[in-house]
């Protein structure tokens, strides 16, 4: 029995998108954008600690991504440089604001969102366990010097590998094996009691 | 930091099996054979593989607790202020007609605009030189019909201005006076300032220039040439 398989359009590459882009194609920026937004987010609230000033570094980044598209060279990946903005406006607005309490408007908005699922016993134990695991998570990260703090970030939220780490802070990948390694080593010891051996 | 050679060979470094338990040995930039290495090393010495193991599965754990979606009601107003923006255009673009008969229509009302300046202006000089020699340059404050000039006219008030930053590029000329701003922001005629010694004031970078004990703003080149005490004592 012969079987008709759909053939679905191939996915554009960031390079064909950035070309359409170029040429006034508006649907390309969504389409970036929608690849993109999730993982820059990651990298912002983590680098930030809350959901409401990691939004605002995700829309300065990609506005200044945007609007700077003649900077991009092209000798790294879309993607990279991308993150590079990003990282970098979020450390801008962090020091500019200051790294908030983690329990922020992020936290109540959280548990706003969560609050029908939280009535039982059980789910309000797990709401409160989850709430401690991020203030942990995030005295940790505040622990880390800046520099191994956003090597760490880019390689474990944003998944990047050594190399693309290594390009987007422009360092060697020895130093980005150096900064995950100690930056690891500290995680470690501060976390020790919500790893599960 | 790739390793050290100790009294058994060579040894690699803690960060390097980090690297390897995460599979990152194999990228460019490393030295050839560098993997092969560093597991003929872990054969031998397996326990030694502990260490980067709980480095490699703290990064596993770590992803678990990653910040969720936020939705599509934090990403819709973002789209929507992100498909406003006014970008440049890309590189390569071509231009319609229309765009290259809107740029030549203002080219051509940009010269206009600037011919008119310039005869403008030369016809103000001249009157404002009536024993015939040239002025040394455009006035940046009017005169009055008596030739005295005009008092000079507040643009900003200081809860108008807010300094946030000043950029590397624009040391070449310093802003002077206190920040944020006391009082209304004036200008000065070339004339009615008369520089006759900058000092740096606490910080080392900023000048302070006061006049009628009140500082205000100014912004004076810095190729002010200082004075050398020694010279003039010689002098």
């Amino acid at each position: 029995m012969a079987v008709a398989l759909a053939s679905s359009p191939p996915v554009p590459t960031d390079d064909e998108l950035l070309a359409r882009l170029a040429g006034g194609d508006r649907k390309s920026l969504d389409e970036l954008f929608k690849r993109y937004r999730l993982l820059a987010y990651r990298v912002a609230h983590r680098l930030l600690g809350n959901e409401a000033d990691a939004l605002d570094a995700v829309q300065d980044g990609f506005i200044k991504a945007l609007t700077h598209l003649s900077g991009f060279q092209g000798r790294s990946t879309f993607k990279t440089w991308l993150l590079r903005v990003v990282s970098n406006a979020a450390l801008d607005l962090g020091r500019q604001r200051g790294r908030r309490e983690v329990l922020s408007l992020d936290a109540s908005a959280a548990e706003e969102r969560e609050h029908v699922d939280l009535l039982t016993v059980e789910n309000v134990s797990a709401g409160l366990e989850r709430e401690d695991l991020r203030q942990a998570l995030d005295q940790a990260l505040a622990l880390l010097p800046e520099a191994q703090r956003r090597t760490f970030v880019l390689h474990a939220d944003a998944e990047l590998s050594y190399r693309e780490v290594a390009e987007v802070l422009g360092i060697s990948i020895g130093t980005v094996m150096s900064r995950l390694y100690y930056a690891r080593q500290k995680l470690r010891v501060h976390l020790e009691k919500w790893i599960k051996p | 930091m790739i390793g050290h050679d100790g009294q058994d060979g060579w040894t690699p470094s803690a960060e390097l099996l980090a690297a390897h338990a995460d599979g990152e040995l194999n990228g460019a930039g490393l030295p050839a054979g560098l993997r092969q290495r560093v597991e003929s090393w872990l054969a031998q010495h397996p326990e030694a593989a502990g260490e980067a193991e709980a480095q490699r599965r703290l990064t596993e754990w770590w992803q678990t607790t990653a910040p969720g979606d936020p939705g599509e009601g934090a990403w819709a107003p973002m789209a929507a202020r992100l498909r406003a923006l006014r970008l440049p255009p890309g590189k390569g673009r071509r231009w319609s007609r229309l765009t290259w008969l809107a740029a030549l229509g203002g080219a051509g009302a940009a010269c206009l605009w600037l011919a008119l300046t310039v005869m403008f202006t030369q016809g103000r000089q001249e009157a404002l030189a009536p024993d015939g020699q040239t002025p040394s340059g455009p006035p940046l404050v009017d005169a009055s019909p008596r030739g005295e000039a005009m008092e000079a006219f507040p643009v900003a008030t200081a809860a108008e201005v807010e300094i946030l930053s000043v950029q590397g590029e624009d040391t070449a000329t310093l802003v002077v006076g206190e920040l944020p701003v006391e009082g209304s922001l004036l200008l000065l005629q070339a004339d009615e300032l008369t520089l006759t010694n900058v000092e740096p004031a606490h910080d080392n970078m900023v000048p302070e220039i006061r006049k009628g004990g009140s500082a205000f703003m100014i912004v004076a080149p810095l190729d002010v040439e200082r004075e050398d005490p020694e010279e003039t004592n010689q002098g």
